[in-house]
């Protein structure tokens, strides 16, 4: 059956709903409801994941609605007076299955507040039966004394000649410009300090081949310093774990492109900001490492038997209280005269003008650095890793894996200089082999985690021994994964760097 | 996800405030609901001011598919939809007889319906026909609304000796007493004989004025007076039924 149409448009100027009443008792019957009002509150992630996914999520009065970019409604949860902040905090229902699968680890934020006071007339015939339903929505902002009216004609089913009726009869009251979803939620996001889309995470810089190198990697500090001044409040207020994470990469590439691009600034001030910013990574830290460790809470507890799981809630909530104690640390440092002077400092050297920021390749065209950068860490890949084999200590696969973020980072640097879809390609194949190397590492620090966990364990109950051995099981699996994963790892590699592969490089980056 | 038809052989007995009034309870608990008016007499479509477009027949309904689709139409309650009755049903029984299979034709005009709806409601006209056995294999549920008298009993053992002929389940069968007049001696000794039985829903529905305001007011009992023993009882009669139909 075909869905039902919903079409909403703007109350023009000239127009108040007492008057568009009036003008509709002309030519129809209709009986209207009393006025209803209810609040309505706009939510989505810092990083606009429910808008991406297109939809919008609102909670009006206390349900909660997800809505498509068209205004049909997809999803209803009555809901309490709780407002829920992350998916798993709603109760279980398919709202709460597309939430898991949109919001990931990201809590919601909520976006705007408005009063909505709705008028609906039931449009009938001559058995007085309802036809249409027509709705005059005035959507108040108090706090800025601002508001939206808009008219939203209901189809139902089987009466759609009157739906086209009433159209005409409103377009010829002047009421014909259409209305979304999305410029309810502009409406909503203009009484407040943000704007649609106004941040996503990943690296996003474009440059010119014949950018003078200052001026290149100016434009790279930049973006990375916003992209950590704009998650700083969620990291102090604690929103969800993505600020920190997207806070840390940040300075991460902030460090790597002062090692990999360097005397393009003052050599200096390069060596100085590197040491102040692994200082911002130092703080940043073990939150983030305890961080990781509790996104895997509920994975470990789903693996064990359910009598067990006691156990490791104790090991699990005595992490949450040194993340909490962490937390703190890390907010306190944060606030900090040492910290806002490195932000306020390097803001500083990316905003001046003068020579004295300048090193031996500050003139020298992006273009020639770039090329020497990326060639440089491709080539202490592939020597590192053509060594490794069977019998290597670990250690080498992880500082690999260093190797290969550093390359990975100034391919991403310069990504705009080169062909994008030999880049896409390439960057595909460096990713193959990054997981591997990465799955690797994720298995030895769970690992690491289990042998601290069962090293805290008080022995002499039937409950420790159980839970002990539960552990040790956990532990043997990953461990057979680990060794699994490390043996894919030579011919990922040879895979990496195949003659195609070595073909495709220098198809990109040979002038 | 159901069909659940009211049916009795005898007219006057309440099928279509049955029908009408748990339909409306359907709904309003979240299924998305369907009623199709199967009596010419369109009593049903009546209650909810719908008739059926001009250009619907029995013809199209047995058609199926996209010939149906067209001509439901939604009731003034959110969640609930009807299949307006036309006049041509008088000759159902008839029209079914040129189909192959010809017992099964509803069953099948039903299946794709039931993707769109939770539960389907099937308003019965007071007969036994072609169209009744259709029905009869086409329900989950078959709600006999079943006045506590003699003759009552023996329509109800003629319609057993029916399901026994033809080999369908009694399992889908479900009695209750409607309107009962608690001063009747008859209806308290029927009432009391069948307590307790299988098939026989604790729950009945009283005579009662109110309901027969649905002609006048023409709405679900549950929107005239949401409050009155008559809404009372219909809600509790909904409860049983859900549970019954959760079942299959």
């Amino acid at each position: 059956m075909q869905p039902l149409q919903l079409l909403a448009w703007h109350l023009p100027e000239d127009l108040d709903p007492q008057g568009l009443q009036h003008a509709l008792a002309d030519s129809f019957n209709f009986k209207s409801d009393t006025v209803k009002k209810s609040i309505c509150r706009w939510f989505d992630t810092f990083d606009w994941r429910i808008f991406r996914s297109n939809h919008i999520l609102t909670r009006e009065g206390s349900d909660w609605v997800l809505k498509d970019l068209h205004g049909n409604e997809r999803h209803r949860l009555r809901g309490g007076r709780k407002l829920f902040r992350f998916a798993g905090d709603f109760p279980d229902s398919p709202l709460r299955e597309k939430l898991q699968q949109i919001l990931s680890v990201r809590a919601l934020i909520e976006l705007g507040v408005a009063e909505i006071h709705t008028t609906r007339l039931h449009i009938l015939n001559q058995d007085k039966k309802t036809v249409a339903l027509l709705e005059l929505q005035e959507i108040v902002d108090r706090q800025h004394e601002r508001q939206l009216v808009t008219v939203r004609l209901q189809e139902i089913r089987g009466y759609d000649k009157w739906l086209k009726r009433i159209t005409k009869h409103l377009k010829g009251l002047g009421i014909h410009k259409k209305i979304q979803p999305v410029d309810t939620l502009e409406f909503i996001l203009e009484g407040s300090d943000r704007k649609l889309l106004d941040y996503t995470s990943g690296y996003n810089v474009t440059l010119e081949p014949e950018m003078k190198s200052r001026d290149a990697v100016i434009r790279i500090y930049r973006f990375l310093l916003a992209g950590i001044q704009k998650n700083e409040q969620g990291v102090i207020n604690d929103i969800d774990s993505e600020f920190l994470h997207d806070l840390r990469v940040a300075v991460r590439r902030t460090r790597s492109a002062l090692t990999l691009i360097k005397d393009v600034l003052d050599p200096d001030i390069e060596k100085h900001f590197k040491k102040e910013f692994k200082y911002i990574g130092g703080i940043t830290g073990s939150v983030r490492d305890l961080d990781v460790y509790l996104l895997s809470r509920n994975t470990y507890s789903a693996q064990l038997p359910e009598r067990l799981r006691n156990g490791l809630e104790y090991f699990f909530d005595d992490l949450a209280n040194r993340r909490r104690q962490e937390q703190r640390k890390m907010v306190r440092a944060m606030r900090s005269a040492r910290y806002r002077k490195i932000l306020a400092d390097w803001d500083k050297i990316l905003s001046s003008d003068s020579e004295l920021a300048s090193g031996k390749y500050s003139n020298v065209p992006i273009i020639d650095l770039a090329g020497k950068s990326i060639h440089k860490r491709f080539r202490k890949v592939l020597h590192d890793g053509k060594k490794i084999h069977g019998h290597s200590p670990d250690e080498e696969l992880h500082r690999l894996r260093i190797e290969c973020k550093k390359l990975r980072y100034s391919l991403e640097f310069f990504s705009s200089l080169y062909d994008q879809e030999h880049m896409k390609q390439f960057i595909k194949q460096l990713k193959m082999l990054q997981d591997n190397l990465g799955d690797f590492n994720d298995l030895s620090v769970q690992q690491s985690m289990l042998a601290d966990l069962l090293s805290r364990i008080k022995p002499g109950t039937v409950k420790s021994r159980e839970l002990s051995a539960s552990i040790g099981g956990l532990m043997t699996s990953l461990f057979l994964r680990h060794r699994k994963v490390r043996a894919r790892f030579e011919q990922t590699f040879a895979h990496f760097s195949r003659k195609k592969n070595l073909e495709l490089y220098h198809a990109l980056f040979d002038r | 996800m159901a069909v659940i038809a009211v049916y009795n052989i005898k007219g006057g007995v309440g099928k279509t405030a049955t029908s009408v009034n748990l339909a409306y309870l359907s709904a309003d608990s979240g299924k998305k609901t369907l009623l199709c008016d199967m009596d010419p007499q369109g009593s049903a479509s009546y209650y909810f001011r719908i008739k059926a477009p001009k250009k619907f027949n029995a013809d199209k309904l047995l058609k199926g598919g996209k010939g149906i689709a067209k001509n439901i139409r939604g009731t003034d309650y959110s969640g609930l939809d009807l299949l307006p009755a036309d006049f041509t049903y008088r000759n159902l029984d008839l029209a079914l007889d040129d189909f192959k299979k010809s017992t099964q034709r509803i069953n099948k005009i039903l299946t794709p319906l039931l993707k769109e709806y939770d539960t389907i409601f099937l308003d019965c006209p007071p007969n036994i026909t072609l169209l009744s056995e259709n029905i009869f294999n086409a329900a989950d549920i078959l709600l006999i609304p079943f006045i506590p008298t003699t003759l009552s009993l023996l329509s109800f053992q003629q319609l057993l000796n029916f399901f026994k002929k033809t080999g369908i389940d009694r399992k889908k069968l479900y009695v209750f007493f409607s309107m009962v007049e608690k001063r009747k001696r008859m209806h308290l000794d029927m009432m009391t004989r069948f307590q307790g039985r299988k098939r026989v829903l604790k729950q009945s529905i009283p005579f009662l004025a109110d309901v027969e305001k649905m002609g006048l007011f023409r709405k679900p009992v549950l929107e005239i007076a949401p409050n009155s023993p008559a809404s009372r009882s219909y809600r509790l009669l909904w409860h049983e039924v859900e549970k019954a139909a959760s079942k299959k």
